[in-house]
């Protein structure tokens, strides 16, 4: 029923957001020593929210914990949260807004290489410092970027300790099936394991790619099972449809002898909530796990625990270490002077030894060394098979780029 | 036997009774508010100008983003009207163009990265109006089933560009061209607006709209007296394609990137449509409005908002508000408040 | 012989979710003629119900269901009460909308409730062997649950008073309301009875897959396939097209690949709705 009233106050409602929209600059806090601000954008809205919110709960952590020790010298780490909704246009434009902030003097970033890639260009010609932790393209850091950090390697490092254990015989395959997400990036995994396997004469009697989310995947199952591989290849975008496949796979009594899978997916809490058992023995190539031997590892997951209630993902280990590298390079900063220069010039110097994903340290282009373990589900817990975590990756990225 | 003849005598003679009446000569000047392009159509026109005039003058990205995000609505909510506001054809398929037009420029700019802007837009139109021809066969179907038609279609672009495309769900990459600070970009994105409320104004204000609200109203009655309703609906459908696939292009070069989920969004077509009832449907001022009402609305919701559901509950309960309250917009207010129970009641008591 | 029976096996369960999105989705269209955007977001706030229920208070699923469908109901009346009722007269692209914002509020409070990481239960996994292929015992309870609220719904609407009030409304609601049917009532029934059996979908979903609060939107596009092809008029006609739509996106992405048995469903209405605008159904008035 259209009252005036109601009519009326709707108009008012709207013009008052219309006229407070023209205003809208950040407060100042006041302390005793002025605080750091940092800001950050990650999706907590769209389809990558869980990752996104883990993120954000693992920067929340490292700054609280930091802030609660006595902050950077005294002064506090300001943290201002933009939500880019998981659109890439969204990213852009809280970037932007977050670059065109004087008093903000880095900022972290989102999860994904499609929001990571446009609005670290924006940050970019904004000048100011940004760590993006979770953009696994390799093509992030070959745009000549001075003020881009990025601290996740390219995703095809995570096959070298796989490749590793095959080499040293700790799996014999004869016929090898693979499954992925049909997506460039993930074809630049399948091309990187499939040269391997052509190199070693070991047969690919299957290579099925499929489309993310659906509620099935029933007949990819079938025909895989059908070319009776005794490897299985896999590298999922998300456990969603790693659980639909493994329960399809127990369905149709398909139990390949090995079974391996890219990335955390494997050792996601939720995917092991549902269907721990269906996990058992399947190998991952991780750069880190809960229960990885790193030096500061053990105290965040406890910490993360007792705060979230909930095992942390790789998302939130992402943005705790972020925190970690961040704090690193300001405390470096001698003479306080906060600016985004001197915090892109620390950044760039910074040498951490015991993040909780092991030492980290930035290249020329932005790159931080980056390497992986092969762990496998024993019992929802992940162990160590190959092979030492200080090792770093001889990867030759370039090759499997523009696949 | 003679046939009858009609009266030839001069003193009683009509005009003929389908001739519409001719407006006076004068108020249809191209400045008045009633001609073509119109008062209206300036006012807007130089109201936007001005606004790009002042962020490109502030050099602040956000607001530049914001503007542009503004210019990217009205566009589409100005072509919905067209279609389904005079039409009353309620079509889905503005992402169709405006993903198409983007997937266009952006395998252009990756292949001739130093191709000019307003070249490779204007071919991104031509290929998005090609595509709305090739779509004209969906007016086969009407009503609701119309509507599904162009959701299917829509999709299922999205789901086969994220399967088969080129960069598939991943996307694709450009060289930077542009961005949404740059003046060229708003300034292109201004001119596109622009053409396309000429294009509304020329529909609204010829036979073409006449006709095209008969089609709203009855569109087998209008056929019946012999308005070329098929032949309207298609020339509205492909009129509004152009000016989103150039946007499209625009789009990808100022982002860098795109992919299936964002151009081939059905939001886009949601948030048009919206727009356009927000500020009055079958209007022009009405898509202007409600897409600057709308895009500030949401701009500041996100800001005031942290918790990202309440910002989805407060999105759907602004959309209810608007449809079940406002049927005829803001633009129709006065109307509306006119025609309300309340209204009249008070009315009515402070005349007794 | 036994691939084909698999493949036959395999889409049981998608055949499921299907039959119940578009049986509550032909409820409204035929009824009320109203396209429903937020079905899909009853069926997951009743996943979500059952996830809240089994895991705060460790009962079964099925009694989960239960509870489910009463929110169901509730999201009806709630779906009569804003959308229906106010636009009664509106044009149809209001009505549209609404139900657009109506499930964007779901999905928000849903966000807000249960935050965006995705929840499941634990499905079953055991299969029994049948003429060398497996069927997935899941599959045998998806089915036989909806075959059970959809006859349920059938005795309503064929053996009841209500039920042919229901119908009569669907055929000419001017002519129902002038032999003494009130209409206002029956449109809140039906809002009502969509509401409990979209919630009932959310079995399958939580079982099948992570529910996440938009997934049940991104499903509903499958249901309109179904809709469309079946018309409007004859539940059963609803039933063996969902079945075949399961079927053909199996068997397509068995010979073929996955991603285009996904296509299939867009193609097969896109041809359909050219070839017949009105579906393949009675015109209804």
């Amino acid at each position: 029923m259209a009252t005036f009233r109601s009519q009326a106050l709707a108009v008012l409602g709207l013009t008052a957001m219309l006229a407070a929209a023209c205003g809208g600059t950040s407060a100042a806090s006041t302390g005793s020593k002025a605080p750091i601000i940092i800001g950050a954008y990650v999706p907590l809205t769209g389809t990558v929210a869980s990752s996104g919110v883990a993120l954000q709960q693992g920067y929340q952590l490292g700054v609280a914990e930091v802030n609660a020790a006595g902050g950077i010298n005294g002064h506090q780490i300001q943290l201002t949260i933009k939500d880019d909704q998981g659109d890439p246009q969204t990213a852009t434009t809280v970037a932007a807004e977050l670059g065109a902030d004087p008093t903000v003097k880095a900022v972290l970033g989102t999860y994904g290489s499609n929001l990571a890639a446009p609005s670290s260009a924006v940050l970019e010609k904004a000048k100011v410092a940004n760590i993006q932790t979770l953009a696994s393209d390799a093509t992030m850091v070959q745009r000549g970027f001075k003020y881009l950090f990025n601290t996740y390697g390219a995703a095809v490092t995570l096959e070298d300790p796989l490749i590793a254990y095959l080499k040293a015989g700790g799996i014999k395959p004869k016929r090898v099936a693979l499954i992925y997400i049909d997506q460039p990036a993930f074809l630049q995994t399948s091309n990187y394991i499939k040269a391997y396997l052509q190199s070693a004469g070991i047969p690919v009697v299957a290579d099925e790619r499929i489309p993310n989310g659906l509620a099935s995947y029933a007949s990819t199952v079938t025909k895989v099972k059908a070319s009776n591989p005794d490897f299985v290849w896999t590298h999922f975008l998300g456990s969603a449809s790693m659980k639909v496949v493994l329960t399809d796979m127990a369905t149709q009594n398909f139990q390949p002898q090995n079974f391996f899978s890219h990335g955390n997916t494997a050792l996601d809490p939720p995917l092991l909530a549902a269907a721990g058992p269906l996990t058992e023995g399947i190998y991952s190539g991780v750069h880190w796990w809960p229960g990885a031997p790193f030096k500061t590892n053990a105290e965040f997951v406890t910490a993360y625990r007792a705060k979230y209630n909930t095992d942390p993902s790789v998302s939130a280990e992402g943005g705790y270490q972020a925190i970690q590298i961040l704090t690193a390079a300001l405390k470096s900063i001698k003479d306080q002077n906060y600016t985004r220069d001197a915090v892109r010039n620390a950044l760039s110097k910074v040498n951490v030894q015991d993040t909780v994903g092991g030492p980290v340290q930035f290249a020329a282009n932005g790159q931080a060394t980056f390497a992986g373990l092969l762990v496998q589900n024993q019992k929802n817990q992940a162990l160590v098979v190959f092979p030492d975590a200080d090792k770093k990756s001889t990867t030759k990225v370039e090759q499997y780029l523009n696949q | 036997m003679t046939v009858a003849t009609p009266p030839t005598d001069a003193s009683r003679a009509e005009p003929p009774p389908n001739e519409p009446q001719r407006a006076p000569a004068r108020s249809r000047r191209p400045w008045s508010s009633a001609g073509i392009p119109g008062a209206p159509w300036l006012v807007s026109v130089a109201g936007m100008a001005v606004a790009v005039a002042v962020v490109i003058a502030t050099g602040r990205p956000d607001y530049a983003q914001l503007l542009f995000q503004v210019l990217l609505t009205t566009t589409f909510a100005v072509t919905w009207n067209i279609i389904g506001g005079l039409g009353g054809q309620h079509s889905f398929a503005q992402p169709i163009f405006f993903g198409t037009g983007a997937y266009f420029g952006a395998l252009m700019l990756m292949r001739w990265p130093g191709a000019s802007l307003a070249l490779v837009m204007l071919g991104s139109g031509v290929v998005a109006a090609l595509f709305a021809a090739v779509l004209t066969p969906c007016f086969r179907a009407r009503g609701p089933y119309f509507a599904i038609l162009t959701v299917a279609v829509a999709e299922g672009l999205r789901i086969a560009t994220s399967s088969f495309g080129p960069g598939r769900t991943a996307g694709l990459y450009l060289p930077i061209k542009a961005s949404p600070d740059d003046p060229t970009t708003l300034l292109l994105a201004l001119c596109t607006v622009a053409l396309a409320l000429l294009t509304f104004r020329v529909f609204e204000r010829t036979v073409m709209g006449v006709g095209l609200r008969m089609v709203d109203v009855d569109e087998d009655a209008a056929a019946a007296i012999g308005v070329p309703t098929l032949r309207l609906k298609i020339v509205a459908f492909i009129a509004g394609a152009p000016f989103c696939g150039a946007l499209g292009a625009l789009f990808a070069a100022s982002q860098t990137f795109i992919d299936p989920n964002t151009v081939f969004n059905l939001n886009i077509a949601v948030t048009a449509i919206l727009a356009t009832l927000l500020g009055g449907i079958g209007t022009f001022w009405g898509p202007v409005i409600g897409s600057v009402v709308w895009e500030l609305l949401s701009f500041q919701l996100r800001d005031w908002l942290q918790q990202p559901g309440i910002i989805l509950v407060v999105n759907g309960v602004i959309l209810l508000l608007v449809i079940d309250l406002m049927p005829r917009g803001l633009f129709g207010i006065g109307a509306t408040v006119r025609q309300s129970r309340f209204f009249r009641a008070t009315r009515q008591a402070g005349q007794s | 012989m036994s691939t084909a029976i698999q493949v036959f096996f395999n889409s049981l369960s998608t055949a499921a979710i299907y039959a119940m999105l578009a049986i509550g989705l032909t409820i409204f269209l035929g009824t009320l003629r109203i396209l429903n955007f937020a079905q899909g977001d009853f069926a997951t706030a009743g996943g979500y119900t059952i996830f809240a229920v089994v895991t705060a208070f460790g009962l079964s699923p099925y009694l989960g269901v239960i509870a489910a469908m009463v929110v169901g109901a509730a999201l009806g009346a709630l779906f009569f009460a804003t959308v229906q009722s106010p636009l009664r007269a509106a044009p149809q692209i209001n009505q549209l909308l609404a139900t657009f914002g109506l499930a964007l509020i779901i999905e928000g409070i849903l966000q807000f409730l249960f935050t965006a990481t995705p929840k499941s239960i634990p499905g079953s996994h055991g299969s029994i062997e049948v003429l060398g292929a497996y069927l997935p015992t899941a599959s045998i309870v998806d089915v036989v649950f909806a075959a059970v609220l959809i006859s349920a719904l059938f005795l309503l609407l064929q053996r009841t008073n209500l039920g042919r009030g229901i119908r009569a409304v669907s055929q000419n609601a001017i002519g129902a309301s002038l032999v003494g049917v009130n209409p206002r009532y029956v449109s809140f029934i039906v809002c009502v009875i969509g509401g409990v059996l979209s919630a009932g979908a959310g079995l399958v979903l939580v079982t099948t897959l992570f529910l996440t609060p938009t997934i049940g939107f991104e499903q509903i596009f499958k249901g309109f396939t179904v809709v469309v092809v079946a018309g409007l008029g004859n539940l059963y006609r609803v039933l063996i097209v969902a079945a075949l739509l399961a079927l053909t996106e199996s068997a397509t992405s068995y010979f073929i690949s996955e991603g285009i048995g996904q296509l299939a469903g867009f193609v097969i209405i896109v041809a359909i709705l050219l070839v017949r605008p009105t579906g393949l159904g009675r015109v209804t008035a």
